[in-house]
C-alpha cells in the first residue's frame, strides 16, 4: 500500500484519538510524502461553569494529582475504567503546555473529580484509583 | 466622607499569604468584591482561604515556586479571571518586572505602575527624584560612585566621614558598609560592590553621610489615579533588629507636629509630581531635628495598622478603590490623627536568639478589650511552616495618649496566649516596661544595644 492509502486507512482512528486527547494539529512526514492535519476545536465548557464534582474518598484509594495548575481536559474514560500505573487518564493545559495526567497505581479509576474544562490547582486530586482484588 | 460608587464587581486575586492575605480578604468582603485566594501546597489551611470566594493552589511550598513565581501568579489570575492583583507586602510587591507583566496582561496591580516602581526601586534615581520634589535627603553622591577608586575617594572625602556606602538596587542591609575613616573607604566600596552584584544583580553603589543615632520615621501616603495625594501622619519604627522592625507606633513622639506636617506635604507633592498611585511610604532617618530620605516603599507596609488606628482610614480598602479607578474619598483637610497607636510584631522566633521557631500552635487565645486589634491568621492547631517569614500576628493597640497605649499593649500582651511554639511575645512584654521605650524617641540602635547588654 502507498503512504496515502495507509494514512486513509488509519485516518478514522487517528482522528478519533486526536479528538479524545483534544489534539488539534498533527504533522506526519516520511520519504513518500507528508500530511498536516488540523481539526476544528471541539466546543469546550466554560471553566467557570464547571463545578467540581465531589465523591467520598476511601482510605485505600490512591489519589491521582494534577501535574500543574491549569485547565483539566477529560480523556473521556468510563467511571469504572481499569488502569495501569503510568497510563494517561487525562490532560491539564498549563499555558501553552498540554501535560498528561497519569495513573499513579494499577486498579480501577474512579470518576473525574473535576469536570472537563474545570480549573485545577497544582497537585489537586483529579481521580482516585481503587485497588483491584 | 462619601461612600464609593462601586457599580461593577471586580475580581481580586490576593497574591500573598498569612495575616496580610486575611487583611486584604476582609477589605474585599467589605467592598463586596469577588476575592481569589492563592496558596502553596504548604499553605492549604491558611485562615483566609475559608473566607475568599475562590481558591487555587499555585505551586509547591518553596516560595520560589509559588508566591515568588510571577508566571504562576499571572496564570492563576488568568485561570480565575482576576482583574485586580493585590500583592500585599514582601514577595513580588515591589518587583517592577512583575508589575509590568501584570500591566501587559491587561490587569491592574493594587499599587503604582512598573515605571514608578523602577524609579523608586533604584536608590540613586529615587534620591534624585526626591531632591527634585523638595524632599530632604542626606548629603551624598548624586549618582553611582565611579568605578575608579581614586575618583570615588575624592567624592567621598568631600561628603565627609563617617559615611555609608549602599547598593543602588538594594535594601535590607545587603551591599551596605559603614566607613568611619577615609582609610577604610576603598575596601568598603569593593566589598559593597561585590555583595550588591551578587544579591541584586546590580553592582552600583552610592555614598551618603552616616548618621550615628538616628530614629526611623516614615510618612504614609495615598494617591489616586486622578492626581490627588494625601499623607496620613508619621510612624516611628526605630525599634528594630538588623533592619527588621519589631515595634512601630504613630504618631512619632517628641517631634514637632508642624515639622511632620511640612514633611508630609512634601511627600504628598512628590507623589503628585511623579504620578504615584496607591499606598506608599517615604522612609526617613531623623537626627538632630532633621529628616533625611532613605527610600520609598511602593507598597502596603506591615505596620500600616497604626496609621489606620490613629486616622480611622482603612488603607487596604482605599488601595482597592484606587485600583478600581475611584478617586480618594477624602481630602487632606479631612484627615485628623487621634490618640496613639502601637504595633508589636509577634514572630514565631526565639525571643533571645531570634531563630525561627516554626511548628504547631497548640492553642491560641487572642487578647481583647477597648483599643485592642489583632491581625493574625492563627488558630488552634495551625502549623507555622518553615518556608516563609516568621510573622504570625500583629498586636495593635490604640490609646488616648502614648502612656495609655503602652499600658494597653502590656495588658494585651499579658493576656495573649500562644502555646506550642516560641514567639517574640516575652521580648515585647519586657520592652513595654523598658525605661527607654517608656520615655520614647529611641534610636534604631536601641534594641540591639539592649540585647547586647542583657546577653549572658
Amino acid at each position: 500500500m502507498t503512504f496515502l492509502e495507509d494514512l486513509l486507512n488509519d485516518l478514522p482512528e487517528l482522528v478519533d484519538r486526536m479528538r479524545r486527547h483534544d489534539v488539534r494539529h498533527v504533522s506526519l512526514k516520511n520519504g513518500a510524502g507528508a500530511l498536516a492535519l488540523t481539526l476544528t476545536p471541539a466546543p469546550t465548557s466554560n471553566p467557570e461553569q464547571t463545578p467540581p464534582i465531589s465523591y467520598p474518598a476511601k482510605a485505600e484509594d490512591t489519589p491521582v494529582p494534577s501535574p500543574e495548575m491549569g485547565v483539566f481536559r477529560s480523556n473521556g474514560l468510563d467511571e469504572t475504567h481499569p488502569v495501569r500505573s503510568g497510563e494517561i487518564v487525562g490532560f491539564v493545559e498549563a499555558g501553552p503546555l498540554r501535560l498528561p495526567v497519569t495513573a499513579t497505581a494499577d486498579g480501577t479509576l474512579g470518576p473525574a473529580l473535576v469536570g472537563d474544562g474545570g480549573v485545577v490547582g497544582y497537585h489537586d486530586v483529579l481521580f482516585r484509583i481503587h485497588p483491584d482484588g | 466622607m462619601r461612600e464609593p460608587a462601586v457599580s461593577v464587581p471586580r475580581r481580586v486575586l490576593i497574591a500573598n499569604r498569612g495575616e496580610i492575605a486575611l487583611r486584604i480578604t476582609r477589605a474585599c468582603r467589605l467592598l463586596g468584591l469577588h476575592s481569589i485566594g492563592i496558596h502553596s501546597e504548604a499553605d492549604a489551611s491558611l485562615a483566609h482561604l475559608r473566607l475568599v470566594d475562590e481558591t487555587i493552589c499555585i505551586g509547591p511550598a518553596a516560595a520560589s515556586g509559588s508566591y515568588l513565581d510571577a508566571a504562576r501568579i499571572l496564570r492563576a489570575a488568568e485561570l480565575t479571571n482576576a482583574d485586580i492583583i493585590h500583592p500585599g507586602y514582601g514577595f513580588l510587591s515591589e518587583n517592577a518586572d512583575f508589575a509590568e507583566a501584570v500591566e501587559q496582561s491587561g490587569r491592574t496591580l493594587a499599587g503604582p505602575t512598573a515605571a514608578i516602581m523602577r524609579l523608586m526601586g533604584d536608590k540613586i534615581s529615587a534620591k534624585q527624584q526626591m531632591r527634585r520634589s523638595g524632599v530632604p535627603c542626606l548629603p551624598g553622591t548624586e549618582d553611582a560612585l565611579p568605578t575608579d577608586l581614586s575618583e570615588a575617594q575624592t567624592i567621598c572625602d568631600a561628603i565627609g566621614y563617617p559615611l555609608i556606602v549602599k547598593a543602588a538596587g538594594g535594601g535590607g542591609g545587603r551591599g551596605m558598609r559603614v566607613v568611619m575613616t577615609a582609610a577604610d573607604l576603598r575596601d568598603a566600596i569593593e566589598t559593597a560592590r561585590e555583595e550588591a552584584g551578587r544579591a541584586f544583580g546590580n553592582p552600583s553603589v552610592y555614598a551618603e553621610r552616616f548618621l550615628q543615632h538616628p530614629r526611623h520615621i516614615e510618612i504614609q501616603v495615598l494617591a489616586d489615579r486622578q492626581g490627588n495625594a494625601v499623607w496620613l501622619g508619621a510612624r516611628d519604627c526605630s525599634i528594630q533588629r538588623r533592619h527588621q522592625k519589631l515595634v512601630e507606633e504613630a504618631p512619632a513622639t517628641g517631634i514637632d507636629p508642624l515639622a511632620i506636617a511640612e514633611l508630609g506635604e512634601r511627600c504628598a507633592n512628590a507623589c503628585t509630581l511623579m504620578g504615584y498611585t496607591g499606598a506608599g511610604t517615604f522612609e526617613f532617618l531623623y537626627e538632630d531635628g532633621a529628616f533625611s530620605f532613605i527610600e520609598m516603599n511602593t507598597r502596603l507596609q506591615v505596620e500600616h495598622p497604626v496609621t489606620e488606628m490613629t486616622t480611622g482610614i482603612d488603607i487596604v480598602r482605599e488601595q482597592l478603590l484606587i485600583a478600581m479607578g475611584e478617586p480618594l474619598s477624602f481630602t487632606q483637610a479631612d484627615i485628623r490623627t487621634q490618640g496613639h497607636a502601637i504595633e508589636c510584631r509577634i514572630n514565631a522566633e526565639d525571643p533571645e536568639s531570634f531563630r525561627p521557631a516554626p511548628g504547631k500552635v497548640q492553642s491560641w487565645r487572642a487578647p481583647g478589650g477597648p483599643g485592642v486589634r489583632i491581625d493574625t491568621h492563627l488558630y488552634d492547631g495551625y502549623v507555622v511552616p518553615p518556608n516563609y517569614d516568621s510573622l504570625i500576628a500583629k498586636l495593635i493597640v490604640h490609646g488616648t495618649d502614648r502612656t495609655d497605649a503602652l499600658n494597653r499593649m502590656h495588658a494585651a500582651l499579658s493576656e495573649m496566649q500562644i502555646t506550642g511554639i516560641a514567639t517574640t511575645t516575652p521580648l515585647h512584654l519586657r520592652l513595654m516596661n523598658e525605661p527607654g521605650v517608656r520615655e520614647g524617641g529611641v534610636s534604631v540602635h536601641y534594641l540591639e544595644a539592649l540585647m547586647r547588654k542583657s546577653a549572658p
